[in-house]
């Protein structure tokens, strides 16, 4: 975030989902992808993995989907209302076959349909993903155990969806632990990166046994770095962090220069060598779309992928 | 009309009325004193100022204001204006703050859009949340200045151009919150009386120079420019169609949104124009019926209204740790309609973008807010839909829910109808 002089968490991240640089409210920057392409027509193209979908993929004119769990796509209910199954089976009834998408009525009763379509959907790809997922009790066992709820539950998801036949374009997860490391970075550090890893593992390993792994590249985003100096067993927030690319797909190595810690800014802060939304254009040509289309600015995508 | 004007259906107070006319008076009838909003302790350190843990409570409170028979149309468009100057406790941060931009907009809600909209541009929680105490004559920041011409006045597509994005943030400059680590620039800036998180302007801080907004040159603080958008007619046509798109359903045609513009920019009382969409046929016609798509509030209101023994969610200082608050909590969550979090400065989500399959099967979710099953009366399909303030269901409608044979199920189906899902 070059030239960003606010590190409260509130402002770098509204700019950080929507990845403009002035920012200018609605939609995040994969809802202005989602807007683009998919439109409407597929509610599946764009699944966040946590409580509700992510800012970033929210778009004017496109849906999103989240899941929290191997549940899919399911409402919590009160015991007096029974199983989503149950409800939402009798529910399916209050769409004709054929409706009138001219009137509003006939767009809730296609939209009840659509619905139906994308649960039974959701829960044939996390079937079918579980398929190739490992057995239980290798990667991430350990090291994961730590954070229940953590970095290798939700890849271990997103793995799955990532592996089935008619995977979402983007799957976005929320929340891979609490890097905002102010204490104990020494030891926190080690064991977040580690549950990240192991996750990393699992995804890319139930695509591989898919015979998907070339389709998939992984991304890490976050919107905000750490200072290089201590505050007491930690790091403030700052402007940098190194990210990942992850895949088959990757050419290693490191891209950008490497921070030089005799040359911070004027408050402490690491030079920001690749803008972050030259990350977002890396993921954006990837997914086929020409970047400055949704970003609004020409940012040159990171030239790491084979293809 | 009772569902249009108002949040939820309130099903009882229908009862009452005899034709259409009886329902437009009795929900335009502003005479029940209105409520008071729970002023919170301001805060006294930084940690107890950013502690948005205890959103649950004046969330609960509001719903429950929305819930209550009296002033209905205040309901409608105290949540109207929350959505049109969306303002977020997600970058606030500060409850204390979000609240008395709540009691704000109450105060003005039913009375001038001009005096909202000056009081908004120098709300504390609106200078956070579009950086408008960034905003300086030194180094300028056009948050606040591009969506209150986009979003608050002019409206997109309405005949304003980057320069004048540009002279309204110059204008706006100077303005800062006296959070606890501004006493000494309060003190500084002549503004001593500067209490704990209260806006106040520092002159050094300001754009002195003439600069050209709208067409009129001039070197005007920040109420003055906002009076400049005030007096262009592109503002009042803009707020006039958006609040007849609420209440109609529909967009005015473009003579209408004339007429109303014209009207509502002589001075800017809100009442008047309701009743001037109110008055127009368009609003009785059969056009308009199920026109717009209920959003997950009127629906969680809705629902409250419909089953008058579920207790209240406002069970004060409980809220977090009772299971119905718990659950609607988490629904709205997921629904992306937390009220004071707005997921962007649009606003919540609204229109077919709320008939997606996420929204369509988390709205069940909030049936949570209900409690059990004992306040849930075991109704018959047409009466059960009448509790939702529908009384023209269609065939396939009643038949499906018949196939449900579990009364309490029954109920939560009728929450789920495509009648329901409109208005």
């Amino acid at each position: 975030m070059t030239g960003d002089r606010k590190f409260s968490d509130g402002v770098t991240r509204r700019r950080f989902l929507t990845g403009l640089g002035v920012a200018a409210g609605a939609a995040g920057w994969l809802g202005r992808y989602l807007d683009g392409t998919v439109g409407f027509d597929d509610p599946l193209a764009g699944v966040s993995i946590g409580p509700s979908p992510s800012p970033a993929l929210l778009g004017t004119g496109s849906f999103s989907t989240s899941i929290s769990d191997a549940t899919g796509l399911a409402p919590r209910l009160p015991a007096w209302v029974g199983s989503p199954d149950d409800l939402l089976a009798v529910w399916s009834g209050f769409a004709p076959g054929r409706v009138d998408p001219a009137a509003l009525t006939g767009r809730v009763q296609g939209a009840i349909d659509a619905t139906t379509s994308a649960r039974h959907e959701l829960d044939r790809m996390l079937g079918e993903g579980r398929d190739h997922a490992p057995s239980p009790g290798r990667a991430g066992a350990s090291r994961g155990g730590a954070y229940p709820g953590g970095a290798v539950e939700l890849l271990t998801l997103a793995g799955e969806l990532a592996a089935a036949p008619d995977a979402p374009r983007v799957v976005y997860v929320n929340g891979l632990g609490d890097f905002d490391t102010h204490q104990g970075l020494q030891q926190r550090h080690p064991a977040l990166l580690g549950a990240v890893d192991d996750g990393f593992a699992v995804l890319l390993g139930a695509v591989e046994r898919a015979g998907r792994a070339d389709d998939v590249l992984v991304m890490t985003v976050a919107e905000f770095g750490r200072r290089p100096a201590e505050n007491g067993g930690g790091t403030d927030h700052g402007t940098a962090a190194p990210h990942f690319l992850v895949g088959p797909v990757v050419r290693g190595g490191r891209y950008g220069e490497p921070p030089t810690l005799p040359k911070l800014d004027g408050i402490g802060n690491l030079a920001v060598p690749v803008d972050f939304r030259r990350r977002y254009a890396t993921a954006l040509r990837w997914l086929g779309v020409e970047p400055e289309a949704v970003l609004g600015v020409d940012a040159t995508p990171i030239p790491a992928l084979a293809r | 009309m009772v569902r249009r004007l108002s949040m939820g259906a309130h099903p009882d107070a229908v009862l009452g009325l005899d034709s259409t006319d009886a329902a437009i008076a009795a929900a335009l009838d502003l005479s029940a004193p209105a409520p008071e909003v729970a002023e919170l302790p301001v805060p006294t350190n930084r940690d107890d100022a950013t502690r948005v843990s205890d959103i649950g409570p004046p969330i609960a409170w509001w719903v429950e204001r929305m819930r209550a028979p009296d002033r209905r149309i205040e309901k409608h468009l105290v949540w109207f204006w929350h959505d049109h100057f969306a303002t977020a406790i997600s970058k606030v941060g500060v409850l204390y703050l979000m609240m008395r931009q709540h009691a704000t907009i109450r105060a003005h809600a039913t009375s001038s859009f001009r005096d909202l909209l000056h009081a908004m541009a120098t709300d504390p929680s609106m200078l956070v949340y579009l950086d408008g105490v960034s905003n300086r004559a030194q180094a300028r920041n056009e948050n606040f200045g591009r969506e209150c011409l986009e979003l608050f006045t002019l409206g997109r597509d309405l005949g304003y151009t980057q320069d004048d994005v540009v002279a309204m943030s110059r204008s706006s400059t100077g303005w800062l919150v006296n959070a606890f680590d501004r006493p000494r620039l309060a003190r500084a800036a002549g503004a001593p009386g500067a209490g704990p998180y209260d806006a106040f302007f520092v002159p050094a801080l300001h754009d002195q120079d003439p600069k050209t907004l709208l067409g009129t040159t001039a070197a005007p603080d920040l109420p003055g420019a906002l009076d400049v958008l005030l007096k262009h007619p592109g503002t009042a046509q803009f707020v006039a169609t958006k609040l007849y798109r609420e209440l109609v359903g529909l967009d005015p045609d473009t003579a209408t949104a004339r007429r109303l513009g014209k009207r509502f920019g002589a001075d800017y009382a809100v009442m008047p124009l309701v009743e001037a969409i109110v008055a127009e046929p368009a609003l009785t016609a059969d056009a308009a019926v199920r026109a717009r798509v209920r959003t997950p509030v009127e629906k969680l209101v809705a629902l409250l209204q419909a089953v008058p023994d579920a207790a209240p969610v406002s069970i004060t200082g409980e809220v977090a740790r009772h299971p119905a608050a718990v659950g609607m909590f988490g629904a709205l969550r997921t629904l992306g309609y937390v009220s004071f979090n707005p997921p962007n400065v649009g606003g919540y989500p609204k229109g077919t973008r709320l008939l997606g399959p996420h929204q369509l099967t988390h709205g069940f979710g909030l049936l949570s807010a209900l409690g059990d099953a004992a306040a849930i009366a075991e109704l018959d399909a047409r009466d059960a839909l009448a509790r939702f303030g529908i009384h023209d269901a269609s065939e396939r409608t009643i038949a499906t829910l018949e196939r449900e044979s579990d009364l309490r199920r029954r109920f939560a189906l009728a929450f789920g109808t495509p009648e329901v899902a409109l208005t």
